[in-house]
């Protein structure tokens, strides 16, 4: 009874506070006596497109919620630009961004003397354009294709809500700290170490932060669509072989760093850039060859689980069909 | 359009009946799946997503009572009527047999 428990999951989501076990239990237990009395009647158990069948005639787990009582909200602006399925995630995304936003710019203010409250503004409303825009964008889709995701997923977990949001404020506070770099050098070595970026950085900078920014997408896209499992390993996949290659050019880089010629302790910069460019090499070396033997374990098994789904699926397909 | 309309008029003259149906049917104590089968089985269909909510609503109007309980091994949420439920059953029963007279008499008085 996967399915049942995956659907009843999306229902959870949406209902009021304080009374979804209470409504998820009755919900549960009126359906599966309905799968059983199909059962009873059949003479046989329920494949899964039959169970599926039934769980798409009680409907959309948002209109499920809606009928006791759940939110409703929507952004509207002369029609519905998202829908109630996604607001609730939409404005969680928001107000994500708007902390994290928050705690840099505090941070920079009080410590660093930088980044005052009309920086904070500024950036806090290109992020409501940029969220607003991709959350419009997903409404679409999710309106066109995307119902029902969870029945169609019954033999791959959907990816887990708080993993995604995990990864999505590590990715986007990582991402945050790249694009500002060029913008506040300090951000690095500060401001009394005598230390630069070497020219190298500068061909990279695009590169690193557009894959930076794929990996937010993707965990931003799984946390409103769980069930969309084949992103996770796409984008990682897509992710590493541009890093790898990265990697084989960066390693032609060397150095990274460079002492600054307004440097005020020449030799101290220099041992410091010494040792940094040690690190780096080391950890170009040492670190990615750990992270991708880690990724190329968790991607192989991610495709065959996929592998197997599809196979599963296809079977019961023709058998349905005979 | 017609159609639009007609099914709008439709459901607001069916959404009185179901309280009705429901707390009459509960006289008899019931769990949501059962209860739906029995109002189905006198030929008042309706849907999941409108029976569960209206019980949980007559229930916190004071009208239900519910139980969870054990049967067959698992816990269902058994509903019956509560004595308030009763009196006001009564009382509507009687305002729709009031609404039915008049209504026979406005049709029969047209034809």
């Amino acid at each position: 009874m996967k399915l049942l428990k995956n659907y009843l999951k999306a229902v959870k989501w949406y209902l009021p506070r304080g009374q979804k076990d209470d409504i998820i239990n009755e919900l549960g237990e009126n359906l599966l006596s309905r799968m059983e009395e199909t059962e009873a009647r059949l003479g046989r158990p329920l494949t899964e497109l039959e169970q599926a069948a039934i769980l798409r005639e009680q409907g959309e787990p948002i209109m499920v919620a809606g009928r006791y009582g759940a939110n409703h909200r929507c952004v509207t602006f002369g029609r519905q630009l998202i829908g109630p399925a996604l607001y609730p995630i939409y404005i969680w995304i928001l107000w994500l961004h708007w902390g994290v936003t928050f705690v840099i710019h505090a941070y920079m203010a009080i410590f660093k003397g930088s980044l005052g409250i009309g920086a904070f503004l500024v950036a806090a409303i290109c992020q409501f354009v940029a969220v607003t825009f991709v959350f419009i964008i997903l409404d679409v889709y999710h309106r066109k294709a995307l119902q029902f995701w969870y029945l169609h997923l019954e033999h791959i977990n959907p990816i887990p809500r708080w993993q995604s949001a995990f990864g999505l404020v590590l990715w986007s506070v990582y991402s945050g700290y790249w694009a500002l770099i060029p913008y506040f050098p300090a951000l690095i070595f500060g401001n009394t170490s005598g230390l630069k970026l070497a020219p190298v950085w500068h061909e990279f900078y695009w590169p690193i932060l557009l894959l930076l920014l794929a990996g937010v997408a993707q965990r931003a896209v799984n946390l409103v669509y769980p069930g969309w499992n084949w992103l996770q390993p796409s984008v990682r996949l897509v992710v590493n072989i541009i890093s790898l290659s990265m990697v084989y050019f960066l390693l032609n880089g060397y150095p990274y760093v460079l002492v600054d010629n307004a440097a005020t302790a020449m030799s101290e910069a220099e041992r410091l850039a010494s040792i940094l460019n040690g690190v780096i090499r080391a950890t170009l070396l040492i670190g990615f060859s750990i992270y991708w033997s880690i990724n190329i374990c968790i991607l192989v098994r991610l495709c065959i689980k996929h592998a197997r789904y599809r196979w599963s699926r296809r079977r019961e397909q023709a058998e349905l069909s005979r | 359009m017609n159609a639009e309309l007609f099914e709008n008029l439709r459901l607001e003259l069916r959404r009185g009946c179901l309280s009705v149906a429901v707390l009459s049917q509960l006289r008899v104590e019931h769990y949501g799946y059962t209860l739906r089968k029995a109002l189905s089985d006198k030929g008042l269909e309706i849907d999941e997503n409108t029976l569960y909510p209206l019980l949980r609503r007559l229930e916190s109007q004071g009208l239900l009572v519910s139980e969870w309980r054990e049967e067959n091994k698992r816990n269902k949420r058994f509903y019956r009527i509560s004595p308030v439920g009763e009196q006001i059953l009564g009382q509507l029963l009687g305002a729709w047999q009031g609404i039915n007279r008049a209504l026979d008499q406005i049709l029969e008085a047209k034809q």
